[in-house]
């Protein structure tokens, strides 16, 4: 028995058909433009990851910092510029050895209405460095301080219990940025950290996990009143999905615009690609525990044997500029009469055949799993480690578990990847971490000369005197080659015609105050 | 719970009734797409024109020789300038490692499993269902998870995960014919004659069990280059350099819209090596089936 | 009937044991989740780690620590998260809206396309129509999950604006990822449908019936439709574990605010009570879900009465 189905759907495919062909010629950019104006004042950020806690005594995230610099401010301020600023405090000096006092703002309120002074910061820094902080990771950098004192309502002190050079810095951090001691209080810390209030720019409106963050403009800001109405930030993992929205008109800003679709987005009329130098840079590390790493010629001979340049011009798509130090050319202590290592593979080779390392042999090397660009680029090193006649194998190593227990416990292979934002610019931070003897981070090196040029620079707070020693330093790691540091990173962003005043920040802090939609 | 017939696929005698070339085209065209899996797995070192790890990064993201005249490379390059065509044909290797080793490992000692219980019943048979049912239960995206995260990825954990997350449906689906063909006449007597059991269950079950082991395992190889795919996706998958489909498909995520080649190769390549499994599988149920109940 | 339902949950708390046991110590093998918190930005030291281990809980031994969500989780209560301080049977409730109607959305979709499709192929065998739906199924099972989500988002999302590229949104936003999710199931779906349908209409009964003169299409709706249920609701119970999977990677693809996502990143973190939380919740879905496929089947097939 014949089915009269049989003719609609005949007749349906084609109706459908006609549809979509008619939405394809429809549909295109220039609609993508009035999805976004229609927006008005509203801006659409797209960032990878949601923080999942908007307590700034909770976490390290860069994704946090993007939106918790619009919602709290700290006492100083730090611009995209990178330069320090007064911010909740006007002013600031050293009273004595130990103790560093702040002249405050007047005239600030938090969201909810309660009042600025000496003792919101005392609250701040009391829950910072008490039980409350010590749940979280914030707590152990600014063990320096000992407590906050009050003085009268608008001067406050910060007693010191250590030297510490870069306590300023520091307090532009998210530990140190201040908080609602009525509003914390009333509502506990698990409330406050799904609903957060501030005294910053945006005012928290709706927080929906993993998917979305709105705050509306605060008209009471003392730095001025923002030109945006309302942002909303919203969390999308997939990279290929957040240049999806811009394109779609249906997102403003997206960071961490991966590489390959770096054209993509400048080919969009629409859209802008911004980049931005960040304090971020890639290394990679040898273990010398691991043969035949030890030998300082294996390690002149990997160095030399990887042409990092071309790898920045091709897989970084030229987005990332070469370094000869582990550090950024932002970074205090950098040497920058210093050359990166040349890329020679014949002298690789010569090396190699007098250390004693036959052509074939084996070696590894660890990196995180999640680091996209890194992948591609160990992938090439394989190639290039081919022509010098070492076997290279990858072991891409979950995350968290690389950086809790793969490095920590010495498992890595003879050569393992390693990222840091030098975050206070200063080489110090870094430095410390990575070459004194026993850090969390470097369970197996250490060298006498190292050690005397890292007491140098951290006993005095002559800056020369610092400099001088950093110098020393860096020359010394270079010669004992015990790591390979390969680029600074650099950071793009995707941004939407439309948005103005927009700087591209180098520390992933989108700074909202000045920015406006045309 | 039985499995019914067509959730197995053996299909009563009246609805096989395909025609005859209907059933030598599945089986021409599976055949050949899984031949040619093989045959690339097998043959890669004679039949890839290049290394296939030898990375140009001069070179890299160039389209296929059609699209870009005077380009060596047939099916174009990589991100990092190695040739599309030489990692297609490695990749084979470890898509079909992963499909085969894990569809063996499961299938032998799920079928094992499910004789044994089937067979003897008594508290063995119960514990074996607990533990089916329990493997059953456990969704598999977390086992895999929790797996990784301890062990690390590698090829050999992918296929340990998904041998273990998939015993179990050959367990349960062997113990079920075998407790129905448990109480055939002809298998009482068997064992009324004192015929060994290990002949019994050897000679007269295992053959009935086979036709749904065998059409269950060829696509679950399909579904598990799959999920290869899927699980270096979230990061979980092997080597990076080391060329498989799925990795391949992963990585290229984000040149889908600038160079299309990247995904679309292997892409196609899971795709025909997952059909031609499926079509064989098809193929072997429309076969077997005469032969079921 | 009772008994037997009663006798299924307490094998079901005693999987639900097992399982949480396996993770719950599974998971502490390796990572560490107050290093984890640090996300290789800040420099942990010996005291941090201790200081957090001790606010956590985790400097406990393993079995302490397991009895105690044991029996909490019990009476009720999952756990408070590491990284967010959220309560963790809050935040399984926000995301497991978004993930279920992912999940019963794609199987909407998929029963929709699929059963027509499938009737329409049983009873037009051998016909072009036949062959064309098996070769287009053929290919909707060959298509890797989260490439086809990629791929509808660039169609669909970007060249036309119908649907948002992600985000969980309202109605318009369900469409692309119930999609992705349906066409693959709707697949399989397809050739069972068609396998079954066949099977069951070469029954003699069937010829009987139509041998009486009934119309052609109340015995398939009657007969055939209803017996061809049983193997579709038995592909739903067993499918559902591994849907769970997909359904983890489609929410890594459109930013879905889901319970896989929450899952994949609870493990990333090492958030110990989120991970045990997510991992209760999710069992105890796949074991209710077995269970109503079981039930349901008595009441499809009365010959087939369970208990």
């Amino acid at each position: 028995m014949a089915w009269r189905q049989g003719r609609f759907v005949r007749i349906g495919g084609v109706l459908a058909l006609c549809v979509v062909l008619g939405a394809l010629a429809w549909g295109g950019p220039a609609g993508a433009q009035s999805t976004a104006q229609s927006r008005g004042q509203s801006l659409v950020i797209v960032q990878a990851q949601d923080p999942q806690n908007w307590d700034p005594i909770a976490t390290f995230l860069l994704s946090w910092g993007m939106v918790g610099c619009n919602i709290f401010d700290g006492l100083v301020d730090r611009g995209p510029d990178l330069v320090i600023r007064p911010g909740l405090a006007t002013s600031w000096k050293w009273i004595s050895k130990d103790v560093l006092q702040f002249k405050l703002r007047r005239g600030v309120t938090f969201h909810d209405g309660e009042p600025f002074n000496a003792d919101a910061v005392k609250f701040t820094f009391d829950r910072l460095l008490g039980p409350e902080g010590a749940k979280g990771p914030q707590q152990g950098n600014y063990k320096s301080i000992d407590h906050a004192q009050v003085v009268d309502p608008y001067t406050v002190n910060l007693v010191m219990k250590e030297q510490d050079p870069v306590i300023i810095t520091k307090l532009a951090g998210y530990g140190g940025m201040i908080v609602p001691p009525k509003y914390v209080q009333e509502h506990g810390s698990a409330y406050f950290g799904a609903n957060p209030v501030g005294t910053g720019p945006f005012k928290f409106v709706e927080y929906r996990k993993d998917d979305h963050l709105t705050l509306a403009a605060n008209a009471n800001y003392w730095g001025g009143v923002p030109k945006l109405s309302a942002v909303t930030y919203r969390f999308v993992p997939e990279a290929a999905t957040r240049v999806a929205e811009l394109q779609a008109g249906r997102a403003d800003i997206a960071p961490g615009v991966p590489v390959a679709q770096a054209n993509v987005v400048k080919a969009d009329g629409n859209l802008t690609l911004l980049t931005v130098g960040s304090p971020t840079v890639t290394e990679i590390r040898f273990d010398p525990s691991k043969a035949p790493a030890g030998d300082v010629r294996f390690r002149k001979a990997v160095i030399a044997g990887i042409d990092v340049q071309t790898i920045i011009q091709t897989i970084l798509g030229g987005y990332g500029r070469r370094v000869s130090t582990f550090q950024s050319p932002l970074s205090f202590g950098n040497d920058p009469s210093m050359k990166p290592y040349p890329y020679d593979p014949t002298q690789a080779k010569q090396l190699l055949a007098e250390a004693g390392v036959k052509p074939g042999t084996e070696i590894t090397l660890s990196f995180p799993s999640n680091n996209a660009d890194f992948r591609e680029a160990a992938q090439a090193m394989v190639s290039y480690l081919q022509a010098i006649g070492l076997k290279l194998t990858l072991q891409p190593v979950e995350q968290v578990t690389y950086f809790s227990d793969t490095i920590p416990h010495a498992k890595t292979g003879q050569i393992y990847e390693f990222g840091w934002g030098g975050w206070t610019l200063d080489f110090d931070n870094t430095a410390d971490l990575l070459y004194h003897k026993g850090e969390y981070w470097n369970p197996v090196f250490s060298d006498a000369d190292v050690e005397k040029y890292l007491t140098q620079e951290r006993t005095t707070n002559d800056q020369k005197t610092r400099l001088t020693a950093f110098y020393g330093l860096d020359h010394r790691l270079y010669d004992l080659a015990i790591d390979f540091p390969l680029w600074q990173q650099i950071n793009l962003w995707g941004v939407n015609r439309r948005v103005q005043g927009f700087v591209a920040p180098p520390d992933d802090r989108v700074r909202l105050l000045a920015v406006s939609v045309k | 719970m039985a499995a019914t017939p067509a959730a197995v696929g053996g299909l009563s005698a009246a609805a096989r009734r395909r025609s005859p070339i209907g059933l030598q085209l599945t089986l021409f065209v599976g055949l050949t797409l899984v031949g040619l899996s093989l045959a690339a797995a097998l043959g890669a070192p004679v039949l890839a024109p290049r290394n296939p790890e030898a990375a140009d990064l001069r070179a890299r993201l160039t389209p296929p020789a059609w699209l870009a005249p005077g380009s060596p490379y047939l099916l174009g390059t990589d991100a990092i300038g190695r040739d599309m065509l030489s990692r297609i044909i490695f990749g084979a290797r470890i898509s079909l490692e992963v499909g085969l080793v894990s569809v063996a490992l499961s299938s032998v000692v799920g079928t094992a499993l499910g004789l044994v219980g089937g067979y003897y019943g008594g508290w063995w048979d119960e514990a074996m269902m607990r533990l089916a049912d329990l493997q059953l239960s456990f969704p598999f995206i977390l086992f895999a998870l929790v797996v990784i995260a301890v062990l690390g990825p590698g090829l050999s954990r992918i296929i340990f995960v998904l041998a273990v997350t998939q015993w179990a449906s050959y367990a349960r689906l062997v113990r079920s014919e075998a407790l129905a063909v448990k109480e055939a006449d002809y298998i009482q007597a068997a064992r009324a004659l004192g015929i060994r059991d290990r002949r019994i269950i050897w000679r007269h079950m295992l053959p009935n069990a086979l036709g749904a082991v065998v059409v269950l395992a060829t696509l679950s190889i399909a579904n598990n280059i799959l999920l290869e795919a899927a699980l270096t996706f979230l990061g979980l998958g092997v080597d990076p350099a080391v060329p498989s489909w799925g990795g391949m498909l992963a990585d290229s995520r984000n040149y889908i819209e600038t160079a299309w080649w990247d995904s679309t190769f292997p892409g196609l390549a899971i795709m025909l090596a997952v059909m031609g499994f499926n079509l064989m599988g098809d193929w072997l149920r429309d076969r077997l089936s005469p032969d079921l109940r | 009937m009772i008994r037997y339902v009663a006798a299924r949950m307490g094998g079901a708390l005693a999987v639900l044991a097992a399982i949480t046991l396996f993770v719950a110590f599974g998971i502490r093998l390796t990572g560490d989740p107050a290093v984890a918190l640090f996300e290789g930005a800040g420099a942990p030291s010996t005291q941090d780690i201790q200081r957090m281990h001790r606010a956590f809980g985790t400097d406990r031994p393993f079995l302490a620590q397991y009895l105690g969500f044991a029996g909490q989780a019990l009476r009720g209560n999952l756990g408070t998260s590491f990284r967010s301080g959220q309560p963790v049977s809050g935040l399984i409730l926000e995301r497991a809206g978004p993930t279920l109607a992912l999940a019963v959305g794609g199987m909407v979709v998929a029963l929709t396309v699929a059963f027509p499709l499938g009737v329409y192929a049983a009873m037009h065998r051998n016909a072009l129509a036949d062959f064309l739906i098996r070769v287009a199924s053929l290919l909707g099972l060959s298509f890797p999950n989260f490439w086809l989500g990629i791929m509808l988002i660039l169609i669909l999302a970007v060249r036309v604006r119908w649907f948002p590229p992600s985000g969980y949104s309202g109605p318009m936003s369900l469409v692309l990822p119930c999609l992705t999710l349906g066409v693959i199931l709707a697949s399989t779906l397809v050739r069972l449908v068609r396998a079954s349908l066949l099977d069951t209409l070469g029954q003699p009964y069937i010829r009987t019936a139509r041998a009486k003169g009934m119309a052609e299409r109340t015995v398939i709706v009657r007969h055939g439709l209803r017996n061809a249920l049983l193997p579709v609701v038995t592909f739903i119970g067993l499918q559902f574990g591994g849907l769970l999977g997909g359904v983890v990677i489609l929410e890594n693809v459109f930013a879905w605010p889901g319970l896989g996502q929450l899952a994949l990143e609870a493990v990333s973190y090492r958030d110990y009570p989120v991970v045990q939380g997510v991992v209760v919740v999710l069992a105890l879905g796949v074991v209710a879900v077995n269970l109503l496929v079981d039930l349901s089947y008595g009441l499809l097939n009365p010959r087939v009465r369970v208990g």
